[in-house]
């Protein structure tokens, strides 16, 4: 059945091309049918599914176990909030379409080259929503980058057939890879998937196709870098065991402080959350290069907040942006949305009583108790400074005098599900176990390579 | 052999990438980078006095070394695909970016702020 996550949306893409009109009634029935599916999925973890009957590792199989499980629901999830704004969507539901099916097959598969397509589907998807009013020059920056990081992704899977005969990830985890051929195999696919994952010196783009419009940042920061940051734990933790995560580390550190200081330095709302965006993605990525279950769990713990988190902010920011010429004081007009504005910033931060709190401590605590206190230095260094542009920007929205005199209808739909999302990170404070024990799952799963290898390969024995 | 001509067109098409600012010949700087993936890909399976991999009268069952590696042909022919739809999506952008800026020259486009 997990199959149909992918063919779905991908059949019903083809349909919207033959009558354009039916397009988005049909990318909101295949969210919806897409979310439903997941959910019945849940007493299915950990299976999985032989495309064709050709046996792994000579076919293409499907992996849904607890990690990957985890990551495509919070995709479908996005998804189908996504598809719920009309407006915002406009001509571009097939494009959504084809994406949904593309991050669906980028999580599930369990076959390198069959990651390698989904990929880069998952681009040019990216950069056809990218280019949406007119932010031709950004969306082809982002094409470059993308598809030069594709080429390299490429090369990365050919040097693991080299070595181990198959494309297979568990078959490629199961054999031992020459001490030579893993740090090639290693450092490609780190560009391979950096870029997606806004890596430091490969996150060029973010800013350009997240600041550019009011659709890709909404999709692209939350459902695509999840699915990019599972890829990375899947590939550095799974299938090569521990190799590379130190330059990981490093580089992830040093995407935090650019990140963090390029946003200081923002007057853009939307280009401020980009690199936001890319210094949360930094803190996840270096608390999952430490490979222990702990930081791993907490990784993704701190990437369920910041995506929640991101999703109530792009709402609120792309609205403001699009609708106002000048954004001082914005927030009297539309108090709903400041509220839920504020607490999502404010969970971004790390206030107590929301949820970005509660991951931020429990990375500093399990930092501090491995006695390794450079992670620990700059995390604080980079809450000081998100501390200084949010609540800047906060100020800026919510106290200063009115300028545009104009006031748009507040977007009742908008208002709502923010609000609940706002609420949500709330409650993830009070109750953090309700996505700690997920991601606890995630990470036993993301770094027991014996029982992923062991799942795949007793497939081969039931058939279909 | 055919690795090193691989390598360089990588090197070129990097080169390109990196210097260029007429924005088509970045994307033709991208295409060289794919071809030469491809190159390499295609040289990896190459089998010397190796046969196509098609069961004939002069192969007429498996046997060690007769046949060149059919599946990086396969990855090929796919990565030529996406590698062609990503050129025309480029191009289609560039047309756009032509429209909107009045040049796809780095230098002499208008209204790029940033």
């Amino acid at each position: 059945m997990m199959v149909l996550l992918i063919v779905l949306p991908l059949i019903f893409a083809f349909l919207a091309a033959i009558k354009k009109s039916f397009s988005y009634p049909l990318l909101v029935t295949s969210t919806v049918v897409n979310v439903i599916i997941v959910l019945l999925l849940k007493t299915s973890v950990p299976s999985v599914h032989v495309l064709g009957g050709w046996k792994p590792p000579f076919g293409i199989n499907l992996v849904l176990d607890d990690a990957s499980y985890y990551a495509v629901l919070i995709a479908n999830i996005v998804f189908f909030l996504v598809a719920l704004f009309k407006e915002t969507v406009g001509k571009y539901s097939t494009v959504l379409m084809v994406m949904l099916a593309a991050v669906n097959g980028f999580v599930l598969t369990g076959d390198l080259f069959n990651s390698f397509v989904f990929l880069e589907i998952l681009t040019a998807t990216g950069v056809i929503l990218a280019s949406k009013r007119e932010n031709y020059y950004n969306a082809f920056k982002y094409l470059v980058l993308g598809s030069l990081a594709g080429s390299m992704y490429l090369l990365a899977t050919i040097f693991t057939y080299t070595q181990v005969g198959s494309l297979n990830m568990a078959h490629a985890s199961y054999f031992a890879i020459s001490e030579k051929a893993i740090v090639v195999i290693t450092i490609l696919y780190l560009v391979g998937l950096g870029v997606e994952a806004k890596l430091f010196p490969l996150n060029g783009w973010v800013s350009g196709v997240y600041g550019g419009n009011d659709l890709s940042p909404l999709v692209m920061a939350t459902a695509v870098s999840f699915a990019a940051l599972y890829m990375m734990g899947r590939l550095f933790l799974t299938v090569f065991g521990g190799y590379a995560l130190h330059i990981l580390y490093v580089l992830a550190l040093i995407t935090i402080v650019a990140g963090e200081l390029a946003a200081l330095y923002q007057k853009n709302l939307l280009k401020t959350l980009a690199y936001s965006s890319i210094a949360q993605a930094g803190i996840v990525l270096a608390a999952i290069s430490k490979s222990t279950e702990k930081m791993v769990s907490l990784a993704y713990f701190h990437l369920t907040n910041d995506v929640i988190a991101k999703f109530v902010l792009f709402l609120v920011a792309t609205f403001l942006v699009y609708n106002y010429k000048n954004l001082n004081g914005v927030f009297k007009k539309h108090k709903v949305l400041g509220t839920a504005f504020t607490i999502s910033s404010m969970s971004l931060i790390g206030f107590p009583l929301f949820a970005g709190f509660q991951s931020k401590l429990r990375m500093l605590m399990e930092m501090f108790k491995t006695s390794d206190y450079l992670f620990p230095a700059v995390l604080l260094f980079a809450t000081v400074i998100e501390l200084t542009y949010l609540v800047r920007w906060n100020v800026k929205l919510w106290f200063e005098d009115i300028e545009d005199e104009s006031e748009v209808k507040g977007p009742a739909l908008r208002a709502t599900i923010s609000i609940i999302l706002a609420i949500l990170l709330v409650g993830i404070f009070l109750a953090p176990n309700i996505i700690l024990n997920p991601t606890t799952k995630v990470a036993k799963a993301l770094l027991d390579s014996t029982s992923y290898i062991n799942n795949v390969i007793a497939s081969s024995m039931g058939g279909m | 052999m055919v690795f090193w001509i691989s390598a360089i067109l990588i090197g070129i098409g990097v080169y390109g990438l990196l210097t260029q600012k007429n924005l088509f010949k970045q994307l033709i700087s991208l295409s060289i980078i794919d071809t030469a993936v491809n190159i390499f890909i295609i040289a990896v399976g190459y089998v010397d006095n190796g046969k196509a991999p098609i069961y004939s009268k002069a192969v007429p069952k498996f046997m060690e070394g007769a046949f060149v590696d059919p599946l990086p042909q396969a990855l090929v022919l796919t990565a030529i695909v996406i590698g062609v739809g990503v050129l025309a999506l480029g191009a289609s952008l560039l047309v756009k970016v032509k429209e909107k800026h009045s040049s796809i020259d780095v230098e002499n486009m208008k209204g790029v702020g940033e």
